[in-house]
């Protein structure tokens, strides 16, 4: 009897789909309800405001939320050869409520690796400086796929003042540091107060609740000025990484040992 | 015109060698669920063929397979016949299959929770080249 092998063709295309996408941030974190969302909507906002090409993903595709801040009601990817995420308010907005519609997507682990893949695949992002990752929470399906698939993804854990959120984030941290991934930088949301030590801070603004749907009320809030800074020292991060390409960066870091985000040639 | 994203990654996949030996036939799997429209994908599939002048000789043939569900909860296996969606829905499904969940319920005990056992998306297949996979 002959061998029959199964091949799904899927995975051997995803790099080609995002070459000429620069810098891909996930952003990450080990609890809902952090503002993972609302960070990365407006992270990917402000670094559309300060000139960069910018795209945004939702990859929580069970709990997707992207649409519902950004308002983008209306909008849908058009189809030339794969699927063109639309601009809403000047970023390119994939996200899985575009076909979920209003449906409640209750999805096993097998289920959301293999929607992911398929988004991957079919997605046609063209140039484009940054795109943002809006991640579920943990490292779960979706995050282990992006680590296998998507080899220049970088890290931005969000956590918030707490015990256990900083705990579990440590934790995280490291599992990410063995796996050769570059961590941009650790940002605490929702702070009560200035604290040595973190990448960034966004501080507690309560009047941000009532802004979402709105990306024009949402830029003009504190909690946007605090990511506008983030977003600054994101792209100037950057740098860096235009000297060298990120997957020989990978590539170096698997054979030190060191923190990707340290990689100096 | 998405097809056109789909059928690169099968010539990428193709050309990359990796399992599939140069010049033995693939046969590419187009599961129900995804309802891949084969007149555009064999276009699209020929005019990336045209730009892989080494791909000549690759014999490229399009076999379908019937979506079967496997419920979760109660356990029923049952078709896509079961499942009446609007044209609105089957596109949502033709873009990620897996929408199939937000769309399709247990006929049996109305769950969304349900496998995908069979035909879901596009595979390929090929025979007779295990021996070059296998790791020893
Ligand atoms: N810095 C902040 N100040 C005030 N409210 C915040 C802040 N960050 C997040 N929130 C609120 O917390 C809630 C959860 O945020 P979200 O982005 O959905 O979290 P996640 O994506 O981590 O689950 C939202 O209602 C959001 O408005
Ligand atoms: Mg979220
Ligand atoms: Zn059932």
């Amino acid at each position: 009897m002959p061998k029959t092998l199964n091949i799904d063709p899927r995975v051997s295309i995803i790099e080609d789909r995002l070459e000429s996408v620069k810098r891909i941030i996930a952003v990450t974190g080990f609890k809902g309800g952090i503002g993972k969302s609302v960070i990365s909507v407006s992270l990917a906002l402000a670094l559309n405001e300060k000139g960069f090409k910018t795209g945004l993903f939702d990859m929580d595709f069970s709990g997707a939320s992207g649409h519902i801040i950004l308002n983008s009601a209306g909008s849908f990817p058009r189809e030339d050869k794969g699927l063109i995420p639309p601009y809403v308010h000047g970023i390119k907005f994939m996200t899985a409520a575009y076909f979920s519609g209003d449906r409640a997507l209750p999805l096993r682990g097998s289920s959301v690796s293999n929607a992911i893949k398929e988004l991957l695949t079919v997605t046609i992002w063209d140039e484009l400086d940054f795109l943002i990752m809006d991640m579920p929470p943990g490292i779960n399906d979706t995050a282990l796929d992006v680590i296998k698939l998507v080899k220049k993804a970088e890290i931005l854990p969000v956590q918030i003042p707490s015990k256990i959120s900083e705990d579990v984030l440590k934790r995280s941290i490291e599992i990410y540091r063995e796996l050769g991934i570059k961590i941009t930088g650790t940002v605490e949301n929702m702070s009560a107060s200035s604290k040595p030590g973190f990448y960034s801070q966004i501080f507690y603004d309560k009047a941000l609740e009532k802004t979402l749907g709105c990306p024009e009320k949402i830029m003009k809030t504190c909690f946007y000025g605090d990511v506008l800074k983030l977003a600054l020292k994101v792209s100037r991060t950057s740098k860096m990484s235009k000297r060298e390409g990120e997957r020989e960066k990978t590539r170096l870091v698997k054979q030190n040992g060191d923190i990707p985000g340290e990689v100096k040639k | 015109m998405h097809e056109w994203a789909l059928a690169e990654s099968v010539i990428k996949t193709i050309k990359s060698g990796k399992n599939i030996k140069k010049g033995s036939p693939v046969e590419v799997l187009f599961g129900e669920l995804q309802d891949i429209d084969r007149e555009i994908f064999s276009f699209a599939l020929d005019e990336l063929l045209k730009q892989e002048p080494e791909l000549k000789k690759t014999r490229i043939k399009i076999e379908t397979e019937k979506a079967e569900f496997e419920c979760v909860s109660c356990g029923a296996k049952f078709d896509l016949k079961a499942a009446v969606n609007t044209p609105e829905e089957k596109e949502n499904i033709h873009f990620i299959p897996e929408m199939a969940k937000a769309f399709i319920k247990c006929p049996k005990c109305r769950s969304h929770d349900f496998e995908i056992t069979k035909g879901r998306g596009l595979s390929l297949r090929v025979t007779g080249n295990g021996e070059k996979c296998r790791k020893h």
